[in-house]
């Protein structure tokens, strides 16, 4: 059912999310490994952001250090957390199933498989590029696999389409303990490495690839928030009020494995990004997904974001992996809202 | 994690090994055995190097800086230049435990376990190591900002651990302190294989707590060659470090046993009932090889330890 929104504008939650997006930014800019003083780091930003403020300043060392390696950084989590986030709260309402996640259309088995390959192909020495192109392409396979498997006569079948998308994963993760076998232990751990999940020296020219994807596949994503809530009401239903099913489906799962997959062939497998912010956010804002949609996108950013600073300070110098932290951190404050808030799901 | 398997594998070079071994019986007859030499220069700079990707570093003049994010040259490096010249290096190598240098990690020395490029920049080296398999996106950042990288890629067998000292003397300027690394060891393996030449070779079978075996194409397969034992796997067809079944063991029947995994696995082998019936558990012939977790040129030490096991009679 469409809820309307509970007391809270919806125009001011979009504010407090986007705040909370900006502050986690420069939070996450400002900390890190090396102290560098706040103000330094302001200047920094300010001086790149408003050219005309920067020249007369003294860039100094930091420079690089802010600039440089930590805002792609800090970018790029927002990217995938967003578009994670985004894709996940649009695979629950296409399925209306509280389970579903971008996972499930085969797109995270196949960027491992696709990222595994390129490695293990040593790749990654000719052109850093190769390994997330290679996820970028097993991504994609996978998402079309699992798609065809699903559809029948130019129909998709929701259950079907979930069992296909765990056959998939489960023959890719075959494939891939399979690979093992022939891999000596440098390149297994790199593998691994991967899977796990790694922002580390992630550059300009990744948000300049990343970027443009995950911001217009979003946006289409948004664009089909008006069909996802008829869905909710059953796709008999959602046919009678005029949406085309069939072309929702298509295109809410090929968006969803296009921003997803551009985002895990970059950052690789960090998971549970796109179960516990649309849940969090659908205890916020209700299941209408014009809204739901922009806010799980922006929770999703700050949680990525704050999760990764973690992953950077938690035990500095050594960095754990962000996926690592998403999991760690993010189960349990998802678990006590749940338990807390349990009314509020919105699932009935 | 195996840091043996960090010298990776591949073998198939039996004509470069007898080249190795003639020569090292060679320099056992000529060679003084030298100690560690202070060995280095600024003559020959400025100079260009190439790194094992091809490509070329211009150093102007020896570099004084150097952050080393691999921990296989860590100690190569700590034990042919002066420590001063060492800004970074990874945390296995101050771990007594695994690394022979940790006396020489110096409280100046950034200590890095994954290479973070904020860490190795905030270092301001003049020259950065990396190897082929270093997160591929931090090694391009790093050059993005205009650090010189050195990539090693040779990882592949004993032979390749002597091409590193050598290239870490080229890139040093400490070639003098790099080659009598080279040649200690040479001499050192000549007195081991004088010793062992003519004797027969027992079959060995190397087994770890995965229960993964060692077959051709791996660093312990070379030991095993050059310390006058008879890699059973190999014999086997097995390439690679391949999981086998213990009643593989059973019908391999070897006479040998070695794990790098510690006495307690050892005393576990020994008192397996299932493998009572194999000739070296019931001969007590199964061993630890202590330096076979080295990653350096200490490695070779692993190779005079397992020939004492094969042929104790000939170390008398």
């Amino acid at each position: 059912m469409i809820q309307t929104s509970r007391g809270v504008g919806h125009s001011l939650v979009i504010v407090i999310l986007v705040g909370l997006l900006v502050a986690s930014m420069a939070l996450a800019v400002a900390v890190g490994v090396v102290r560098i003083p706040y103000l330094d780091s302001l200047r920094v930003i300010v001086g790149k952001l408003i050219p005309a403020i920067g020249k007369g300043a003294q860039a100094g060392p930091f420079e690089a250090i802010i600039w440089s390696i930590r805002m792609p950084r800090v970018l790029i989590a927002g990217l995938a957390g967003f578009a994670l986030a985004v894709s996940g709260a649009a695979m629950q309402g296409l399925f209306k199933n509280p389970l579903a996640s971008p996972g499930i259309t085969g797109v995270s088995s196949g960027a491992s498989l696709g990222a595994a390959i390129a490695i293990l192909l040593g790749t990654q020495v000719i052109n850093p590029w190769l390994v997330p192109a290679g996820g970028f392409i097993g991504a994609l396979t996978a998402a079309v696999i699992v798609y065809a498997l699903a559809t029948q006569r130019g129909k998709t079948d929701g259950a079907t389409l979930l069992l296909a998308g765990v056959a998939v994963s489960a023959f890719s993760s075959a494939v891939l303990s399979g690979l093992y076998q022939f891999t000596d232990d440098v390149v297994m751990r790199e593998i691994i490495y991967w899977l796990m999940g790694n922002l580390t020296g992630k550059r300009w020219d990744h948000v300049a690839t990343v970027g443009p994807i995950v911001l217009v596949g979003s946006v289409a994503l948004m664009a089909f928030a008006a069909e996802l809530n008829m869905l909710a009401a059953g796709e008999d239903d959602a046919r009678a009020m005029g949406v085309n099913v069939e072309r929702t489906k298509r295109w809410t799962l090929g968006l969803v494995a296009v921003v997803t997959g551009a985002a895990i062939s970059v950052v690789g497998l960090i998971g549970f990004v796109g179960l516990i912010v649309p849940h969090t956010m659908r205890m916020i804002v209700g299941p209408d997904h014009k809204r739901l949609l922009p806010a799980s996108g922006l929770l999703g950013a700050t949680f990525l974001i704050l999760c990764d600073l973690l992953a950077r300070i938690i035990f500095a110098p050594v960095e754990l992996q962000t996926g690592v932290v998403t999991a760690f951190f993010g189960v349990p404050f998802f678990l006590a809202l749940l338990v807390r808030r349990r009314e509020l799901v919105g699932w009935s | 994690m195996h840091r043996t398997l960090l010298l990776g594998r591949r073998l198939a070079r039996i004509p470069a090994l007898a080249v190795i071994l003639s020569l090292a019986v060679m320099m056992a007859a000529t060679s003084p055995l030298a100690a560690q030499v202070p060995g280095c220069s600024t003559a020959g700079f400025p100079r260009t190097v190439v790194d094992g990707l091809g490509n070329e570093i211009l150093l102007p003049e020896p570099p004084q800086r150097i952050f080393s994010a691999v921990f296989a040259m860590d100690s190569i490096l700590l034990a042919i230049a002066d420590p001063d010249r060492v800004v970074g290096v990874t945390v296995f190598s101050a771990d007594p435990s695994q690394s022979a240098v940790a006396d020489k990690v110096a409280d100046h020395m950034v200590r890095i376990e994954h290479l973070s490029p904020e860490v190795v920049f905030a270092a301001q080296p003049d020259l950065v190591l990396t190897a082929f398999y270093s997160n591929p996106d931090a090694v391009t950042q790093i050059r993005n900002l205009g650090l010189p990288v050195y990539t090693f890629t040779g990882f592949n067998g004993l032979l390749d651990v002597l091409d590193n000292v050598e290239r870490m003397g080229e890139i040093t300027g400490c070639e003098a302190a790099a080659s009598a690394i080279i040649e200690q060891t040479y001499a050192n393996y000549g007195r081991v294989a004088a010793k062992i030449a003519s004797l027969p070779r027992p079959t060995v079978l190397s087994w770890n707590t995965w229960g993964n075996t060692t077959g051709t194409e791996t660093t312990v397969h070379d030991i095993i060659q050059m310390a006058g034992g008879e890699n059973l796997a190999a014999r086997h067809g097995i390439s690679g470090w391949k999981e086998i079944d213990v009643e593989a063991i059973i019908a391999m029947d070897p006479e040998v046993i070695i794990t790098s995994d510690g006495d307690a696995f050892v005393q576990k082998l020994l008192n397996d009932p299932v493998l009572q019936s194999v000739t070296a558990v019931r001969t007590g012939r199964v061993y630890n090889l202590n330096h076979a977790i080295a990653t350096d040129h200490h490695i070779f030490r692993a190779v005079e330890e397992l020939a004492q096991h094969l042929h104790p009679e000939a170390f008398r």
